[in-house]
């Protein structure tokens, strides 16, 4: 059931509208209940407490007056002259002091019938159950007007010896006072309950002569006790003796209940100890009852020797009646409220639940890569058209931001590819460079052994230096003696020089000679092709001839041969005697320029001498220089080192970066696929 | 020395051969054979007076281009024509062993400029061949043919009849 609403909206929607209002009717319910009930307990008390006190004032009021009126009537003349009467026939031997008064002589009839008119006329008047007249001295009953079996007797021994009217009759006599006496049961009077109240009659001497009593009505007690205003149908007023038994009749039987019912409640209990007050109590039907008990106050008000308790009650049943009423009545409201509820909330919930499983079927597409949702746009003010319209627009944003991921992840893609690209030259780079530092590390290795050779023969160097400028020294001598060779030389050069030049012209003429020789073979050529055409003309005779001017023909290019051979051994001749010309001009120039340079050379050799001694001192600084440049070696090599291990690193790093690189173009892959799950 | 021997053996064996052509004396021809202009030429022996050095070739005025001037043959004063511009080929300058070859008839005689004299040669007339398809212009119509040996042989007496050389001007 649970599962069943957790899964629908619209369910749990209505689920909650249905639960909210019967909360909310709940609470305002226990609330109404629980305020009304103690309203309504409240004033409930409130009002049997008033009932309460009204018939207990009106019940002492009622007794008061009657005792009153029995004061009063005790002193008027009719009761003297009444009670003259009646003494003067008790004395005159009616009454006999241990027996009854004689009611049965004609003149005792005489008296009643001249005095009861009257007396009778006042009880109907007020309404008592009945009146007595009892002699002081002996308790004779002298007149009543029902005229029951009490008349006559006497009070002190008599059958209702120990009645209440006995009672009355002693106590009167005895305290000399208005008294009241309980209820109790009445043989005269049907055995039913009674209740006397009693006054003394003076004589002139102030003695009392005879006792004036009354039994009061007890419906005009009940009638105050029943009055049923505002008691409703089961609520009731009653009095209750120190005995537990009631003094009044109950309103709700017809049975008489004086002196019959027992009241053994806690109300009752409290009222017989003077205390007061309203309770929820169990009543003497041990039904629940709102109950206002309270004592009558005899004692103190009239000096009565008992007391009784007053009780008012109403049953909880009948006095919460009208919250019985409401909660049915809240009942109904809330089932109509409910059902309107779930009614309210089912079209609401239709409202928000048909476009949110909208909204969610959309979003699960979304969600697996659909992009090619379509949201309509509504016109809807609420969150829901917010959310649609949100889902319109986020849509729309995912489309877009989507194919700008797919493009950044293709530029991304191809921007890493060039960057693996250049890592991987990088790393190939850094490598040759790795090596060629390594290289440059055996190389710097090479120069510092070359260094430490150049210290060493700088060394060399500065004691060669002192010996250069011995050397010097005899290469100045030795120059010297060079011009003088030099002199000699160009002398020599110079016979050389006319020679050749003579050896040119001579080598001319044999050109000339030559070319003498050459025309002669060209002539004996035509020579021997005349002779061959001769030879031709002339026939058969001159074939012979013929011969001859063919040898005179090969005669003339053998010579031809010759002389060119001459020629060109001629033109070699003269052009290595052009060259020697040339060479020796060359020669001695060479020697005249040698001359001066060995003239120089002397000077130079001087000044080298001097620049040797300076030499020597430079050399010696070099010397130093080298060392310390031997020292700046080491520092190099040292240095050299740590590049090497720095270039390790970087490989390293290049390498990592490689990887780097490698989890990037993964990266972007995954990318590029997360990318192409959205369709567009 | 094998060489030698060789080229003494051979020498003696051409001599040792019988002409061919003794019986048939007129089935050859003798021809002067002569270079002119980078090429070889053949001209018949029967018109050929002599061949004779260039020397103190004299320029003479008046005449066509073709005529190069004058020489002294042993005091005959001869022209010189030169068959180069006469056949409308390319001109050179003179070589040292220039010669002129003087052609005679009964009408005529005239020299012909050659670069250089090459010697006498025997053709088989049979062998000739007529003219070259390449060989046009004037030049082919003082053509006597083509030897085996590719030499071109000039028709002397044609040369020697044409009227285009004789100079016949007057100056005005």
């Amino acid at each position: 059931m649970r599962q069943m609403i957790k899964v629908n909206l619209m369910r749990q929607m209505i689920f909650f509208y249905i639960t909210g209002a019967m909360f909310a009717i709940g609470v305002v319910a226990a609330t109404t209940f629980t305020y009304s009930k103690i309203c309504l307990e409240k004033n409930y008390f409130r009002q049997l407490s008033a009932v309460n006190e009204i018939k207990r004032k009106q019940i002492l009021g009622y007794l008061q007056d009657r005792s009153n009126d029995l004061n009063i009537l005790a002193q008027s003349v009719d009761i003297t002259d009444s009670f003259d009467k009646l003494k003067k026939y008790h004395d005159a031997g009616g009454g006999d002091p241990t027996g009854d008064y004689d009611i049965s002589t004609a003149e005792y009839k005489n008296i009643y019938t001249e005095i009861d008119p009257y007396f009778r006329k006042y009880l109907n008047a007020y309404g008592y159950a009945d009146m007595y007249f009892i002699c002081a001295a002996h308790g004779h009953v002298m007149y009543t007007v029902l005229r029951k079996g009490d008349l006559g007797t006497n009070l002190k021994v008599g059958p209702v010896h120990d009645s209440g009217l006995g009672q009355l009759w002693t106590r009167v006599i005895n305290e000399k006072r208005s008294v009241l006496v309980d209820f109790s049961r009445y043989a005269p009077f049907n055995n039913k309950a009674a209740i006397f109240i009693g006054t003394p009659v003076f004589n002139e001497s102030g003695s009392i002569s005879a006792v004036l009593a009354l039994q009061l009505n007890i419906e005009q007690i009940n009638q105050i006790v029943q009055e049923k205003t505002g008691m409703g149908n089961t609520g009731e007023t009653y009095l209750v003796g120190n005995d537990y038994l009631m003094r009044s009749d109950s309103r709700l039987t017809d049975n008489p209940t004086i002196l019959q019912q027992p009241v053994k409640t806690e109300a009752v209990n409290r009222g017989l100890q003077h205390n007061y007050g309203e309770e929820v109590l169990t009543n003497y039907r041990d039904q629940e009852v709102l109950t206002s008990y309270s004592h009558v106050g005899l004692n103190e008000q009239l000096g009565a020797s008992f007391d009784w308790v007053i009780v008012s009650e109403i049953t909880k049943s009948e006095a919460f009646a009208p919250i019985k009423y409401l909660a049915i009545k809240t009942a109904w409201l809330a089932l109509g409220l409910v059902t309107l509820s779930s009614l309210v909330g089912f079209s609401i919930a239709k409202t928000i639940v048909k476009p949110l499983a909208h909204m969610s079927d959309l979003f699960s597409r979304v969600s697996k890569g659909d992009l090619t949702v379509t949201v309509e746009r509504t016109t809807r003010q609420d969150e829901v058209g917010m959310l649609t319209n949100a889902a319109y627009h986020m849509v729309d944003t995912l489309r877009n931001q989507v194919e700008q991921i797919r493009e950044g992840t293709n530029r991304l893609a191809s921007s890493i590819t060039e960057i693996s690209s250049s890592v991987a030259q990088l790393a190939t780079s850094s490598t040759e460079t790795s090596t060629t530092i390594v290289e440059v590390g055996s190389t710097l290795e090479e120069v510092r052994h070359t260094v430490q050779l150049s210290d060493a023969k700088a060394k060399q160097v500065a004691e060669q230096a002192s010996q250069a400028s011995q050397i010097s020294t005899a290469g100045k001598r030795a120059s010297e003696e060079a011009v003088e060779g030099m002199k000699k030389i160009n002398e020599e050069m110079e016979y050389v020089a006319d020679s050749i030049i003579r050896l040119s012209e001579q080598t001319q003429n044999i050109g000339e000679i030559i070319g003498a020789v050459n025309d002669i073979t060209d002539q004996s050529n035509l020579l021997s092709v005349n002779a061959a055409i001769e030879a031709a003309k002339a026939g058969e005779y001159g074939k012979g001839f013929a011969v001859v001017a063919q040898e005179v023909k090969s005669l003339a290019e053998q010579s031809k041969d010759a002389t060119s051979q001459v020629r060109s051994i001629l033109n070699d001749i003269q052009k290595a005697t052009s060259a020697a010309v040339m060479a020796t001009e060359r020669g001695s120039k060479a020697v005249k320029a040698g001359m001066n340079l060995t003239a120089e050379a002397g000077d130079t050799i001087a000044t080298l001498e001097n620049t040797m001694a300076e030499s020597s001192q430079t050399v010696g600084q070099i010397n130093a220089s080298s060392h310390q440049q031997l020292v700046g070696m080491d520092q190099l090599v040292l240095a050299m080192e740590n590049i090497k291990d720095a270039t390790a690193q970087n490989v390293d790093s290049t390498k990592q970066l490689e990887n780097a690189t490698h989890d990037l173009d993964e990266l972007a892959r995954s990318l590029k696929m997360i990318a192409e799950r959205f369709t567009v | 020395m094998n060489d030698q021997h060789d080229i003494l053996r051979n020498r003696a064996r051409e001599l040792a051969r019988p002409l061919k052509d003794k019986e048939q004396e007129s089935d050859v021809l003798k021809i002067v054979e002569f270079q002119l202009g980078g090429e070889i030429y053949g001209l018949e022996l029967d018109h050929i007076l002599e061949v004779y050095p260039l020397r103190r070739l004299t320029p003479m005025p008046g005449v066509p281009s073709f005529v190069q001037g004058i020489i002294n043959v042993r005091g005959q004063i001869v022209s010189v024509i030169d068959l180069r511009i006469f056949f409308e080929m390319h001109s050179e300058e003179l070589t040292d062993s220039a010669s002129a070859i003087i052609l005679q008839s009964k009408n005529m005689e005239f020299g012909i400029l050659a670069d250089a004299i090459i010697g006498i040669d025997t053709i088989v007339k049979k062998e000739i061949m007529p003219s070259l398809p390449t060989l046009t212009g004037i030049r082919a119509d003082f053509l006597k043919g083509v030897s085996k040996e590719r030499l071109v042989i000039l028709d002397g007496a044609k040369l020697l009849a044409d009227t285009r050389l004789i100079v016949n001007e007057e100056v005005v």
